[in-house]
This record gives C-alpha cells, sequence and structure tokens, in this order.
C-alpha cells in the first residue's frame, strides 16, 4: 500500500486589487442596484409606452414637492461628499456636522415623501388603483426603503464620530458616500419618469 | 483615488449645477412645447446630472478602469433590454 507524501496546505496568497476591496464591494453591490432599479424602469418605460392614457394619472403628481425633494436630496449629495472631502484633509471631526446635514436631508426626503403619500390614500389612489400607481408606489416605495438603509449607515458612523471612534473606520464614509450618491442618481431618474415625462 | 486631484474639485460649483439643471427641467415642462422635445430634453439634463454626480461626487474619473467596467456591464444589459423590448412597442 502506498502511502501518499504529506503535503503543506495550499494557502493561496492574497489577490492584488487595484481598489480597495470594501470599495470594490460596494461597487459591486451597486451594480446589482443598477440591475434591480434599470429593470423596474424598462418595465415601466414599456408599460407607459403601451398605456398613453397614464399621462393622467401622472398629472395628479404634485410637481412642486417631488421638485423640492429632488433639491433636498441632491443637496445631500453634497452634504456626503463634503464629509468624505473631510475625511480624506484628515479632519474627522469636521466630517461629523457633514454626516448630520445628509441625515437630516435624508429624514426629510422620507417626511416629504411618507406626506406625499398620505395625500394619495387619502383621496382614494393606492397601489392597485391602476397599473401607473402600482409602478408609482413600486419605484418610490423601493427607492424611499434605499434612502432608510443610507440614513441608518450615515446614523451609524455620525454617532461614531461622535464618541470620537470615527478615525478607525473613517474610509467607511466614502462608502457610505457612494452608496449614497447612488440612491441620488435613481432619484434623478425616476423623478422625470414619473413627474415630467 | 489622487486625493490632490480629488481635493481640486470644487464640489459647489456641481451643486449649482446639478440644481440649475433640475429645476431648469420643472420649468421646461412647464413650457407650451411639444411633448417629445420636451421629455427628450428633460432625460438629456437628467443623464448630464448623473454623470455630474458619478464623475464628480462618486470620483469615477480618479478611479481604476475596473470600477467603470464594473458599473457599463449592467447598464449595457439595461440598453439591450429596452431594444430587445422597443420593436414590441413601435409595431404593436
Amino acid at each position: 500500500m502506498q502511502h501518499s507524501p504529506v503535503t503543506q496546505p495550499v494557502v493561496a496568497p492574497p489577490m492584488a486589487s487595484p481598489v480597495p476591496s470594501g470599495k470594490l464591494g460596494m461597487w459591486w453591490f451597486l451594480s446589482s442596484e443598477i440591475v434591480t432599479f434599470g429593470g423596474l424602469i424598462s418595465c415601466y418605460l414599456v408599460a407607459r409606452l403601451l398605456h398613453p392614457s397614464w399621462a393622467d394619472s401622472s398629472q395628479q403628481l404634485n410637481v412642486l414637492v417631488a421638485t423640492l425633494n429632488t433639491i433636498v436630496l441632491l443637496v445631500s449629495s453634497w452634504t456626503i461628499v463634503m464629509a468624505h472631502d473631510a475625511v480624506e484633509h484628515g479632519d474627522v471631526q469636521q466630517a461629523k456636522p457633514w454626516l448630520g446635514y445628509t441625515i437630516l436631508g435624508g429624514l426629510l426626503f422620507l417626511l416629504i415623501k411618507s406626506a406625499e403619500w398620505s395625500g394619495k390614500f387619502e383621496h382614494g389612489i393606492l397601489p392597485w388603483s391602476n397599473g401607473f400607481w402600482s409602478f408609482y408606489f413600486a419605484m418610490t416605495g423601493l427607492h424611499a426603503l434605499h434612502v432608510l438603509g443610507g440614513v441608518v449607515i450615515n446614523v451609524a458612523l455620525w454617532i461614531a464620530a461622535v464618541r470620537g471612534r470615527l478615525q478607525p473606520i473613517a474610509h467607511r464614509v466614502e462608502y457610505a458616500g457612494l452608496y449614497w450618491h447612488f440612491v441620488d442618481v435613481v432619484w434623478i431618474f425616476l423623478f422625470p419618469l414619473l413627474y415630467l415625462a | 483615488m489622487d486625493r490632490a486631484l480629488a481635493h481640486s474639485t470644487n464640489y459647489r460649483l456641481v451643486l449649482y449645477w446639478l440644481l440649475g439643471l433640475a429645476i431648469g427641467s420643472v420649468l421646461l415642462s412647464q413650457l407650451p412645447l411639444p411633448h417629445t422635445f420636451t421629455v427628450v430634453l428633460i432625460f438629456v439634463a437628467a443623464t448630464v446630472k448623473a454623470w455630474l454626480v458619478v464623475w464628480y461626487f462618486m470620483h469615477l474619473r480618479f478611479e481604476h478602469m475596473l470600477i467603470p467596467a464594473l458599473i457599463l456591464t449592467p447598464m449595457l444589459a439595461f440598453a439591450i433590454l429596452l431594444l430587445v423590448l422597443y420593436p414590441d412597442i413601435a409595431w404593436r
């Protein structure tokens, strides 16, 4: 009986990546999110072109309120890039107020969105009222959930900053920023699709 | 990301452009112009806004080629999906 020679366990050397693994992971995640929202938007575009009468439903939306929400989200995108900029400058404490403003922006967006939804419910407009409203509630609802997720992440970073524990995890401000900007980009397309077109 | 280059970005100016394009799109949608023309312009403005956010705020211009390739792949799939579905609408 032959005994196989004892060999050392194969240990794969860590792969050298030109991008930090955390950032790469976030971009991978955002890439999958493009598929999620892209699929929804494609379905909506096809359905909208097949149902010209949906324009009547679209006109019941409040463009002014949605414009205000767009401004809130765009400004919050700027505030989080300023938080990232502060971290890049090595001024972690300066990132704290910028993160706070971003959280406030996210909460304000959700407040305005919930008021908009409440108004629709009061007028008897529900997700099953017609195809347009199904898409409207599905797309804005999924987007609002993403905003909520972003707020939770930013709150965690802000608490770390308040406790003076942001320095070791300062790179996560950039990852949180990438996510927040993506949420902003999605809204940049949802706004004209649902409210203006 | 190249820190020195990133720090040279005027984020406030980018924000002004984003706000200007957003408000401009809303005003455009209220003008008595041909609907198709308005919709095309509004989506061109939306694409420019998305590009500003991705290019400057997300610092894509400083990233390794791996990252643009990563996000262009699902966007290509999205474009193909629309192209494949379009004949079903156009010749229905």
